[in-house]
C-alpha cells in the first residue's frame, strides 16, 4: 500500500523529496515494484499517445461553435431588447403622464393669463382701467383753461387723434369711462386705438418747477366731476396720484389718496424703480432728470415686479459634455424639460425629466465587430449586429474571418494533478518517462496547452459604441442673482431618481431675457453625479459634466 | 481570464469570450466523449450536445467553477447517451495474440478502446479525466460526486486493469 501511494504522488507529481527518495529504495529493494512502475508509465504514455489522436474534426468543432455564439448572441440580442421594451413600456405611462401634466399647465397658464398679478388691477370708483399691454399710446390732456397741461413725452408718437369723450368707452376696449368723466373731460385727446397712457409728463412748473416723472399706465385716473369743474374740466393734481385700490398702499378709502408731492410718491417707490430720493431730490428741479427706469410709480404702486421669476415656467434644455473616466473619452448628450413653479421673486421649485446619452470608444473583437453589450455599462450597438433571417450567411464569414486561425497548435499533453479550473498548468512538470526507447533517457515532456490560440491575441478594433438612455425625473431648486435689467445667474440642485439609480446634479447658468419678457434663454456649465443601482455596473458612482444651452417660457 | 469571467461575459453576448472558452474546451470534452462513450458518432453527438447544453442550462450557471458546472453537463449528455443507445464492443482477446508486424498504432488504438470497454463505466469515467483531461483528483470528485478517495481507487483499479489488458500487447508484441 505505501508503494501504491508513493506511485500515485510520483505520478501526479506531488511527490516529495523524503517521499522519492523513500519510493527509490523500494524500487531498488523490490524488483516487482520496479516492474509495475514500468508497466504504469507505459500504460500512461499509451493513453497520452492516444489522446493526441484525439482531435474534434475542423467541421464538427466550427459547427458546434457557430452555432452555440451565434444563440448565446441571439439571446443576447434579446435580453437587450426586452430590457429596452420593457423599460420603454415602464417609462411610457410617466412620459404620457408628464406630458399631459405639462400640457394642462400650460393650458391653464394660457387661461388664467389675463387675470394673473402683472396685468391685474382692480379699480375703485366709476373708473377702471384693465390689463392689457399698452402701446406707445398717450394722452395728450391740455387743460385750455390754465397753463397746466398734460402731454405726451419720450418716445411715444404724438396722438393726434382728438377723441370724443362721449364715444371713449367704445373706441377704446379696456378702458371704461362713465359718462361723468367724459363729459368731465371734453378735452381730452387720445389716439383713437390706444388704450392707456404710458408716459404722462404733468407740467408742474406752477408748483414744482416742471417736475417730470413717470405714471403707469394702469392707473385710472379718479375725475370727480366737481373737481374737474373747478379746474375748468382738467385733470386735477390730486386724482393723478389717486390710486384705484388705495387697498394696495396699505389703507382703504380716502387713505388711499397719496399726496400730490412728487417727493412723497417717490418715498413710496422702491429703491429698484431708479426713483431714488436721494438722487432725485438733487436733480428734481431740473426740467428733464435722468430718470430711464422702466418701472413707474403705478407699478410699484401695484406691488408688480416685472423682473421677478414669472409665477410658472416651462423650459427645455440641451447639453453636450463628457464623462469623468479614464478608460476612454466619452461624449455624453443630455436633454430635459422641466416646469417650475416661483416661490418669491428669486426662488423657486420645480420637476425636471430629461436623458442621457453616452457614446464612448470601446475596445472589441467579437466577431460580431461592434456588435457586442457588456451588462456592466450597458454598452450595446444594435446597428453592427448580423442581420437576423437571411443574415446568416455574413454572420458565419464574420465568424470564420475571426476564428478560422486560432485553433492550430497542438502540442504533447501531460497530465497533471494540479488543479486546473479548466486551464492547463503553466509550472514545469516533473519528468515523465516515455514508453519504449524513450524511457530510458527519460526526456522530458512538458505541456504544451493544445487548446489554446498559438498566435498573439489579435488586438481588438475599436468601435463606437452608444450607450443605452438613461433617463430620470427630478426635482430641482432654483435661486437667482439679478446682474441687470435683462440677465441673471442662476444656480440650480437636481436630486432625483434615474432608470439606473439616483442621480443629482447642480447647474449655474446665465438666463437672457430679450425684448419679449416671457421668455428667457440660458446657458450654463453644470456636473451631475448618477449613483447607479444596479448590480450589473462595475462602477457605482459616474460623474460627467457639460454646457448646457435652453429656453424657458414664463407666464 | 479564468473560465469563469470568460463565460460571464458570454452570457452577456461577448463572442470572443464563448471562442476562447471554446478553445479550452472543445479537446477536452471531445476525448471524454470518445473515450468515455467509445464510439465516435456518439461522441460527436454528445461533443455537440454538450456544447447545445452550455447555452440551454446557461441561467443554471452560479458563478462558481465553470469547469465542473461544464463537465458535470458533458457527463450527464455522455451517460444519457449511452443509456439510450447501449453499444458494447467486445473485447477481441485475439487480437492481441497477433504478430508484431501487424500491430501498428491505429491497431493499438483499437486495443485501447477495446481494453477501456471492458472497464466499468465509473472506472473508466474518472480514468478519462485523469489520463486525458487531465484534471486533478479533486476536480474529478467534484464532476462525478463523489469522494476523492474513491477516485483514487477507481483510477488505481482501473490502471492497474488497463495494464492486464494491453501487458499483451503492449509487451509481448513490443509495442
Amino acid at each position: 500500500m505505501e508503494f501504491d501511494h508513493l506511485l500515485r504522488k510520483y505520478l501526479s507529481g506531488t511527490i516529495t523529496d523524503g517521499e522519492l527518495d523513500q519510493f527509490q529504495s523500494l524500487l531498488e529493494r523490490v524488483p516487482e515494484y520496479m516492474a509495475e512502475l514500468r508497466d504504469t508509465l507505459e500504460l500512461r504514455s499509451l493513453l497520452h499517445d492516444d489522446a493526441l489522436t484525439l482531435t474534434p474534426p475542423a467541421d464538427l468543432s466550427e459547427h458546434v461553435r457557430i452555432a452555440v455564439s451565434s444563440s448565446f448572441a441571439a439571446d443576447a440580442i434579446t435580453e437587450f431588447e426586452e430590457v429596452s421594451r420593457r423599460r420603454r413600456a415602464f417609462l411610457f405611462p410617466l412620459r404620457i403622464t408628464a406630458g399631459a401634466l405639462v400640457a394642462v399647465c400650460l393650458a391653464v397658464s394660457v387661461a388664467l393669463t389675463p387675470t394673473l398679478p402683472r396685468g391685474t388691477f382692480a379699480a375703485k370708483g366709476n373708473q377702471s382701467v384693465q390689463s392689457g399691454r399698452m402701446a406707445d399710446n398717450s394722452i395728450d390732456a391740455a387743460s385750455p383753461g390754465n397753463s397746466r397741461d398734460v402731454k405726451n413725452h419720450g418716445n411715444m408718437p404724438a396722438p393726434h387723434v382728438r377723441m370724443n369723450p362721449a364715444h371713449a368707452p367704445a373706441e377704446r376696449p379696456g378702458i371704461s369711462v362713465d359718462a361723468h368723466a367724459a363729459t368731465a373731460r371734453p378735452d381730452v385727446l387720445a389716439d383713437a386705438g390706444t388704450a392707456h397712457t404710458e408716459t404722462v409728463s404733468t407740467a408742474h412748473a406752477a408748483h414744482t418747477d416742471g417736475y417730470r416723472w413717470l405714471v403707469d399706465h394702469e392707473i385710472p385716473i379718479r375725475m370727480p366731476a366737481t373737481e374737474a369743474d373747478a379746474h375748468n374740466g382738467s385733470i386735477a393734481s390730486n386724482d393723478l396720484h389717486r390710486p384705484s385700490n388705495p387697498a394696495l398702499l396699505g389703507g382703504s378709502g380716502s387713505e388711499g389718496m397719496i399726496s400730490r408731492d412728487p417727493m412723497d410718491l417717490l418715498m413710496r417707490t422702491p429703491m429698484r424703480s431708479g426713483y431714488n430720493p436721494l438722487i432725485d431730490s438733487a436733480t428734481r428741479h431740473e426740467s428733464q432728470p435722468a430718470i430711464q427706469s422702466e418701472a413707474t410709480p403705478g407699478e410699484a404702486i401695484a406691488s408688480v415686479t416685472p423682473n421677478d421669476w414669472h409665477l410658472m415656467t416651462i423650459g427645455v434644455t440641451l447639453g453636450a459634455g463628457s464623462i469623468i473616466e479614464k478608460v476612454s473619452p466619452t461624449a455624453l448628450l443630455q436633454n430635459s424639460y422641466y416646469f417650475s413653479f416661483s416661490l418669491s421673486g428669486g426662488d423657486r421649485i420645480g420637476v425636471e425629466m430629461g436623458a442621457s446619452t453616452f457614446e464612448r470608444e470601446s475596445k472589441s473583437s467579437s466577431p460580431f465587430g461592434a456588435a457586442k453589450r457588456n451588462s456592466n455599462d450597458n454598452i450595446f450597438l444594435a446597428s453592427n449586429l448580423p442581420v437576423s433571417g437571411g443574415g446568416g450567411g455574413s454572420y458565419l464569414g464574420v465568424v470564420d474571418n475571426a476564428q478560422g486561425s486560432q485553433a492550430k497548435g497542438l502540442g504533447k499533453y501531460v497530465i497533471d494533478d494540479t488543479p486546473t479550473n479548466g486551464d492547463l498548468p503553466t509550472k514545469d512538470l516533473p519528468p515523465v518517462p516515455k514508453r519504449g526507447s524513450d524511457m530510458k533517457d527519460n526526456s522530458r515532456s512538458y505541456a504544451v496547452d493544445p487548446t489554446e490560440p498559438s498566435g498573439p491575441v489579435p488586438t481588438p478594433a475599436p468601435a463606437h459604441l452608444l450607450e443605452q438612455q438613461i433617463t430620470y425625473g427630478a426635482v430641482f431648486y432654483d435661486h437667482r442673482f439679478k446682474l441687470g435689467k435683462r440677465w441673471d445667474v442662476c444656480g440650480r440642485v437636481t436630486v432625483g431618481a434615474a432608470d439606473d439609480g439616483l442621480v443629482s446634479s447642480f447647474r449655474t447658468y446665465a438666463a437672457y431675457s430679450p425684448g419679449t419678457r416671457n421668455i428667457s434663454l440660458t446657458m450654463g456649465v453644470g456636473s451631475s453625479t448618477l449613483f447607479s443601482l444596479s448590480p450589473t455596473r462595475e462602477k457605482t458612482v459616474s460623474t460627467n459634466y457639460g454646457v448646457y444651452y435652453g429656453v424657458e417660457l414664463g407666464f | 481570464m479564468s473560465d469563469d469571467d470568460l463565460f460571464c461575459l458570454t452570457q452577456n453576448g461577448d463572442m470572443e469570450a464563448f471562442n476562447v472558452l471554446f478553445k479550452r474546451y472543445e479537446r477536452k470534452v471531445y476525448m471524454y466523449c470518445m473515450r468515455v462513450l467509445l464510439d465516435e458518432d456518439m461522441a460527436h453527438d454528445a461533443f455537440q450536445e454538450a456544447f447545445m447544453r452550455l447555452y440551454e442550462h446557461r441561467m443554471s450557471y452560479d458563478g462558481r467553477n465553470f469547469m465542473v458546472w461544464f463537465f458535470t453537463i458533458v457527463r450527464n449528455v455522455c451517460l444519457n447517451l449511452r443509456r439510450n443507445k447501449k453499444v458494447t464492443v467486445p473485447f477481441e482477446t485475439s487480437r492481441a495474440n497477433e504478430s508484431p508486424a501487424k500491430v501498428t498504432d491505429v491497431v493499438l488504438h483499437e486495443h485501447i478502446v477495446l481494453a477501456l470497454n471492458q472497464l466499468p463505466i465509473d472506472h473508466r469515467e474518472a480514468l478519462v479525466l485523469y489520463e486525458y483531461d487531465g484534471y486533478s483528483y479533486q476536480e474529478i470528485a467534484n464532476i462525478t460526486g463523489v469522494s476523492i478517495a474513491t477516485v483514487k481507487i477507481r483510477i488505481f483499479r482501473a490502471r492497474k486493469l488497463l495494464r492486464t489488458l494491453l501487458h499483451p500487447v503492449v509487451y509481448d508484441n513490443g509495442v
